[in-house]
C-alpha cells in the first residue's frame, strides 16, 4: 500500500495524540490504586470503549478478516454469541461483585477464597501467557505494519544504513511508544488512549466496510458474487453463521456454542485480568456495570466492520492465496489517498490498544501478586508507583527482546500456538472461579487439584491431536476439525469441575464465616 | 483407537444428527434466557442510585444488546 505524505501526517498526529494523553495522565500518581486502578476514577464510556479496543488487536483485524475470507461469516460468532451474552451477565453479576470486594487482581480473589497456592498458580499462568503474548503481538503487529505501510529503506539512499532493519525498527517504535505511555500513566493512560484508539479503529474499519460494500454492489450484490464464485470453484466462504459439525472450518456449531459461548467467552469476560482490571477502576459500581453494557452494544457492530470486508474481499478478489492479505489488499485498492493514513492509524490503534493492556495487566500481576505478595514493602505509596513503572519498563524491554528473538525464527504459526496455550488454562480457571463464587463446599485442595487436572486434560488432548503422537500410536486424530482449541476448553472445564467436586467432598470444609462475603447468591454477595 | 476416540465418535455422530435449525434454537435460546433473567432483575440493581429516568436504567440498554443478538441468530 503506497502512502501519500498526508497519510504520514495522519499517523504522526495519532502517535503524538496518544503520547500527549499518556503524559498528561502521568501526573498525580501517589499509590498503587492510582497506577493499577486509575484511582478508581474511570467513567463507564471510557472503560466500555477500552474493553472493545483491548479485545480487538491489529492482528485480529487482519486474522478475522482473513478467516471471513476463507470460511465466511461464521467467524462473526466470536464477536456476537462469543461476547455479548457473557458481557451482559458479567455486567450484573461478576463485575459489581469484584468491584465491591475491592480487589486489584483475580489471583488476589483466589487467595481470599482458596489459598496462596491457587493465587500463585493462576498468577503464574497469566503472567507467562501475557509476557509471551506481548512479544508475539509486538512481532505480529510490526510485520503487519510493514506490510501495510510498505516501509522499505533503499540500500543506496540517505537511510541506507537502516536497510534490512525495518522489522526491528518497527518493533522498537511500537514497543517504546506503548511502553512509554503505559509506564507514565498506568491504567488511566491505557484506558483513555484506548478511547481514542477505539474511535479511530471503528472509523477506519467502517470506512473500509462501507466502501467495500459499495464496490461489490451492496449486501445482495455480495451474496450474488459469492454464489457465482461458488458455482465455479470449491471453498468459497459461506454467509451462514451456524456451520455443521463436519465443516471444513474450525467453527462447527458445537465448538462455537459449547466451547466458545459457554466456556471461553465467560472465561475471557469474567476471568481475564486484562479485561476485568479496567472495570475494577470504575468510579462507582454502577459505572462498572454500565461499562460492560456499553461494550456489549459496541460489540454488536464489530463483525460488520471486520468480517464483512473479509467476505467482500472474497467476492472482489477471489484469487488471493493468503487469506490474511484480504483486509490490507482491500484497503490498498478501495481507499483514496489520505484515507489510507486513517486506515493505517486505525490498524496501529488496534494493535497498540492490546499491547498496552497486556503490558499494564502483566505489570499489575507481577507487582501485586508476586512482589507485593512476598515483599510487601514494594506496594506502599510512592514506592508502589515506582515499582509499577520499573516493572512496566522491564516488561516492555522483555517484549521487545522476545519479539526480536522471535523475528529470527521461522514461526508463522507462533501466534496460533499462543492462542491454543490460552485455551489450556482458560477453561480450568473459569471452573475454579465459578466454584469459588457459587459453591461454598469448594475447598482449596479441590480447587488446586481441579485446576491442575484441567490443565493436564488440555495438554493430553492437545498431544493426542499432534501427528507425531497419533501416527506413532497408530490412531486417528482425536478431533476431526482443524485447530480444535474450542473443544480443549470444554473438556478441561468439565474435568476441572469433576475433580473439584470429588476432592472438595473428601477434604475439610472452609469455615463459612471466612468465605461468606466472597460468595455470590443470585447475583448478590 | 482408544476409549476417548470411541466416545468422541459417538458424540460427533449424535451431534451431527441434530438438524442445523435445532442448533440455531440453542443460539437464540441463550440470549433469550439471559434477557428473561435480565428483565426480572429489580430496578435497584440496574439503575444509578437516586436516578428514576428510564434511560439511566441499564436493563433497557442490555436488553437492546441481547435483542440484536436474538434478531441476528433468528434472521441469519
Amino acid at each position: 500500500m503506497r502512502l501519500h505524505p498526508v497519510d504520514g501526517l495522519v499517523i504522526v498526529a495519532y502517535f503524538a495524540a496518544i503520547l500527549v494523553i499518556g503524559y498528561r495522565l502521568s501526573r498525580g500518581m501517589r499509590s498503587s490504586a492510582d497506577f493499577f486502578l486509575a484511582g478508581r476514577s474511570l467513567p463507564w464510556w471510557a472503560i466500555g470503549m477500552s474493553l472493545v479496543a483491548t479485545d480487538i488487536g491489529g492482528t485480529d483485524i487482519v486474522g478475522v478478516a482473513g478467516a471471513a475470507y476463507r470460511y465466511g461469516l461464521a467467524v462473526a460468532n466470536f464477536e456476537w454469541i462469543g461476547c455479548v451474552p457473557a458481557m451482559i451477565v458479567a455486567a450484573f453479576v461478576f463485575v459489581p461483585h469484584f468491584w465491591r470486594l475491592g480487589i486489584t487482581t483475580l489471583p488476589e480473589f483466589m487467595e481470599r477464597r482458596y489459598n496462596p497456592l491457587m493465587r500463585l498458580l493462576l498468577a503464574f499462568c497469566w503472567l507467562v501467557f501475557m509476557a509471551c503474548n506481548l512479544g508475539v503481538m509486538l512481532l505480529a503487529s510490526a510485520k503487519m505494519l510493514l506490510a501495510l505501510g510498505g516501509l522499505r529503506f533503499s540500500s543506496d539512499g540517505a537511510w541506507a544504513a537502516l536497510a534490512g532493519w525495518e522489522l526491528a525498527l518497527a518493533i522498537l517504535i511500537l514497543g517504546i511508544t506503548a511502553g512509554a505511555y503505559t509506564l507514565a500513566g498506568g491504567l488511566a493512560a491505557v484506558v483513555y488512549t484506548d478511547v481514542l484508539q477505539c474511535a479511530v479503529m471503528i472509523g477506519g474499519c467502517l470506512l473500509v466496510a462501507l466502501l467495500s460494500l459499495v464496490e461489490v454492489g451492496g449486501w445482495t450484490g455480495l451474496l450474488a458474487a459469492l454464489e457465482t464464485h461458488a458455482a465455479n470453484r470449491a471453498g468459497v466462504p459461506s454467509a451462514e453463521l451456524i456451520l455443521p459439525v463436519d465443516t471444513e472450518s474450525p467453527f462447527p456449531w458445537t465448538g462455537i456454542f459449547f466451547g466458545l459461548a459457554l466456556v471461553l467467552s465467560p472465561a475471557y469476560w469474567w476471568g481475564n485480568q486484562a479485561i476485568v482490571q479496567r472495570s475494577l477502576g470504575a468510579r462507582s459500581e454502577f459505572e462498572a456495570k454500565a461499562s460492560y453494557v456499553w461494550g456489549a452494544l459496541l460489540k454488536n457492530l464489530i463483525p460488520l466492520l471486520i468480517a464483512v470486508p473479509g467476505i467482500a474481499a472474497a467476492a472482489l478478489f477471489p484469487q488471493l492465496t493468503d487469506a490474511d492479505e484480504a483486509f490490507p489488499w482491500l484497503a490498498a485498492r478501495i481507499l483514496p489517498v489520505g484515507l489510507r493514513g486513517l486506515f493505517l492509524a486505525a490498524f496501529v490503534a488496534a494493535l497498540m490498544s492490546s499491547v498496552d493492556s497486556y503490558l499494564n495487566s502483566a505489570a499489575t500481576i507481577l507487582t501485586h501478586d508476586f512482589l507485593g505478595r512476598y515483599w510487601r514493602s514494594t506496594i506502599q505509596g510512592h514506592t508502589s508507583v515506582r515499582s509499577g513503572r520499573i516493572v512496566t519498563a522491564l516488561l516492555t524491554l522483555w517484549a521487545i527482546l522476545f519479539a526480536l528473538w522471535l523475528s529470527g525464527l521461522e514461526g508463522a504459526t507462533i501466534y496460533g500456538i499462543f492462542q491454543t496455550m490460552m485455551s489450556f488454562f482458560q477453561g480450568p480457571a473459569l471452573a475454579v472461579l465459578l466454584a469459588g463464587l457459587f459453591w461454598s463446599r469448594a475447598t482449596p485442595a479441590g480447587a488446586v487439584t481441579g485446576f491442575v487436572a484441567g490443565v493436564v486434560t488440555s495438554l493430553v488432548l492437545f498431544a493426542m491431536q499432534q501427528p507425531i503422537v497419533y501416527q506413532t500410536a497408530g490412531w486417528k486424530p482425536l478431533f476431526q476439525i482443524r485447530e480444535p482449541y474450542l473443544y480443549y476448553s470444554v473438556w478441561s472445564f468439565l474435568m476441572t469441575w469433576l475433580v473439584i467436586a470429588i476432592v472438595s467432598c473428601v477434604t475439610p470444609r472452609v469455615p463459612a464465616e471466612r468465605i461468606r462475603p466472597l460468595l455470590l447468591r443470585g447475583g448478590r454477595a | 483407537m482408544t476409549p476417548l476416540h470411541r466416545t468422541g465418535d459417538l458424540l460427533r455422530e449424535a451431534f451431527a444428527a441434530i438438524p442445523l435449525n435445532a442448533a440455531r434454537l440453542l443460539f437464540v435460546a441463550l440470549p433469550f434466557l439471559i434477557l428473561v433473567w435480565l428483565l426480572a432483575l429489580p430496578n435497584e440493581q440496574t439503575t444509578a442510585p437516586g436516578s428514576r429516568s428510564a434511560t439511566h436504567n441499564l436493563k433497557w440498554w442490555a436488553a437492546l444488546a441481547l435483542l440484536i443478538q436474538i434478531a441476528i441468530y433468528v434472521l441469519a
